[in-house]
């Protein structure tokens, strides 16, 4: 997927603080991140397909206090404190009542879209079944039902009460369709999910005019349509904190590698020489600080790590001269010039 | 005689004496690798420490005799400082290994592109290159400082006949299997002094001719037959490359392990 397919992200776009963690919900910035920015993360959420393994996960996608502190220097990006901005405009009075019922109906619209594709996959389903029997099958062997099309389950049910989900409406729905089980199965949930935005709680009756089935519960992934995010004045005083290898992650991210975190390995980072997807990593990465004291037997065994599954050991760190002749040209530890970053790699010598 | 210092880096022998011992045979031998530090005791640049200097004699002791390294020399200086740059923090050992013994993995495809265009199968014959060692024991701290001015003390590719050759002929000739060296008087550098003969007489007849980090020895031990580096132009990967050296770390145990450092970022080699 190249740099042009992404869609459009805007600068500078929201990095969502939750818990200490940073956190980014919307796919088109995640895809962004990584194609520009040379920021792969690592995805957290469950997948509603598979929900019992953690091999694969999805949205959304955490980031690291380097990487979010990397992209608000470089001033493509912002902290927003999650739960605060939710407070403020769901409990209070920050988002008016227009733009709430405004939400709301464009949420129906798009749960009413969604239900009619569905609808129509099952329809085209069902006939693509019935022709195949048709032609093989002896016309005897085919219910009475199943030639008559399927009555609009929505004359049934037409109010629903709120803040339920009715399971047992789904079993005596009208179901003209009473063809194998198998379709049952797989018929469009008549209640629905209730949607877990905060704006439930004034959710209207999902009121269906005739025609057309009723509409899926939408369950955004992100707040951020009714919610704005504007880099507010003080965020560039917010700068994530992180940890005293910062420059080395900083040095290693301006020569074009990838930071995944190095745990695995017992380091701090692991450096890709480009997308994680396409390469192994090259060198598992620990930062330090320029005058820091290590043991050379911690060397050692990192080397012999590196070694055993073919990497490179690195170290390194900001220069710093010598305490006498620092002529305040700004080379201190959180200054991350690159120029100013020495690193070196170690591997078994091999005798 | 630092020999409570001795006994903090002190192997034992390759006959399995050392000096604590007490060997019924004869309770003042000495091992052979205390043989070679006494020969080179006055390699020892003035003013600096016994123990970094102990150190460095056993890993060039470990180099020659273990690893077969060629043109073993001691350096306290080397020839950054006409720069103004310092010289190491502590004495360094630059030597010959008997097989090359880094190949860059770009290099290594190169070489191995260059076979095939040849018709060739296998891995080609290359070169040994010289190297810089650090001798350090294992239960040091260091730090990214040190590292760094060591690396700024270093030139990328260690001179010939620079620094000081060791006596290793005291090892030669007090070992009991008796290595079969004995042509070694044919080194590349002619000798003004006589050759080798047993350890104590060598001890003395060791001119201290110059100011002890050039001078041209006779000790310099090289195998007939070994390539011949220092006439070949320096391959153009070791000079477009970052430094590198050798990091000897001495244990307790007296097992030295060797680790390659970069002074730089460089992919590591698929071994």
């Amino acid at each position: 997927m190249s740099l042009a397919d992404t869609a459009a992200v805007e600068e500078p776009f929201p990095i969502f603080e939750l818990a200490h963690r940073f956190i980014l919900y919307d796919t088109a910035t995640i895809t962004y991140v990584r194609a520009k920015y040379n920021i792969a993360g690592v995805l957290i959420g469950g997948l509603p397909q598979a929900p019992q393994q953690n091999v694969f996960l999805g949205v959304p996608l955490e980031l690291m206090p380097e990487e979010a502190r990397l992209l608000c220097e470089k001033g493509v990006a912002h902290v927003v404190d999650d739960v605060k901005a939710h407070k403020q405009s769901f409990l209070g009075r920050g988002l008016g009542d227009e733009e709430r019922r405004a939400y709301q109906a464009s949420l129906r619209k798009q749960g009413q879209a969604a239900a009619g594709q569905a609808a129509k996959r099952t329809e085209d389903r069902k006939k693509a079944g019935l022709t195949k029997l048709a032609e093989r099958g002896d016309w005897n062997d085919i219910p009475e039902d199943m030639f008559r099309s399927p009555r609009a389950p929505t004359k049934k049910k037409v109010k629903r009460p709120t803040g339920e989900v009715d399971a047992a409406a789904n079993g005596d729905a009208p179901n003209a369709m009473s063809g194998d089980d198998d379709e049952q199965l797989f018929a469009p949930p008549k209640g629905g999910l209730l949607p877990q935005s905060g704006l439930s709680r004034t959710t209207s009756n999902t009121s269906v005019s005739g025609g057309g089935p009723e509409p899926y519960a939408i369950t955004p992934a992100t707040s951020y349509p009714p919610l704005t995010s504007a880099p507010s004045d003080d965020a560039a005083l917010k700068l994530p904190d992180v940890p005293p290898s910062y420059p080395l992650f900083k040095h290693l991210h301006e020569n074009e590698y990838f930071m995944a975190p190095g745990l695995r390995f017992g380091c701090q980072y692991m450096a890709y020489p480009g997308d994680p997807l396409r390469f192994h990593s090259h060198f598992l990465c620990n930062g330090m600080d320029w005058d820091q004291e290590f043991d050379l037997q911690d060397l050692v065994g990192g080397g012999r790590l590196g070694t055993g599954v073919k990497k490179g050991f690195l170290i390194g760190g900001q220069v710093r001269i010598g305490e006498a002749d620092e002529s305040g040209d700004g080379q201190s530890a959180t200054d991350g010039g690159e120029e100013g970053v020495r690193t070196f790699c170690v591997e078994w010598g091999g005798m | 005689m630092s020999s409570d210092r001795h006994s903090r880096f002190t192997a034992t022998s390759a006959n399995g004496r050392s000096a604590e011992s007490m060997s019924p045979f004869d309770p003042t031998a000495v091992s052979s690798l205390q043989q070679f530090i006494h020969a080179n005791e006055h390699r020892r640049a003035p003013n600096r420490p016994d123990d970094t200097h102990h150190l460095a004699l056993q890993v060039a002791h470990s180099l020659r005799f273990q690893h077969n390294w060629m043109d073993v020399r001691l350096h306290y200086q080397t020839n950054r400082e006409n720069n103004g740059a310092p010289g190491p923090p502590r004495p360094v050992i630059s030597g010959l290994p008997p097989q090359r013994l880094y190949v860059h993995p770009d290099e290594q495809i190169d070489l191995l592109q260059k076979q095939r265009r040849e018709g060739k199968a296998g891995w080609p014959e290359v070169a040994s290159e010289r190297e810089w060692v650090l001798p350090t024991q294992l239960g040091e701290t260091w730090s990214l400082r040190r590292f760094g001015e060591v690396f700024d003390a270093l030139s990328t590719i260690p001179p010939e006949k620079q620094g000081g050759p060791l006596n290793f002929d005291v090892v030669r000739s007090s070992a009991a299997g008796g290595l079969q060296e004995n042509d070694d008087t044919k080194s590349r550098v002619p000798t003004p002094g006589g050759g080798p003969t047993d350890g104590e007489d060598a001890v003395g007849r060791m001119p201290d001719a110059s100011s002890g980090s050039d001078a041209e020895i006779s000790g310099t031990a090289t195998e007939t037959g070994a390539p011949n580096p220092s006439t070949a132009p320096p391959n153009p990967w070791r000079t477009s490359q970052p430094k590198r050296m050798l990091l000897a770390s001495a244990d307790d145990d007296s097992t030295i392990v060797y680790y390659i450092i970069h002074d730089g970022l460089v992919k590591p080699r698929q071994n």
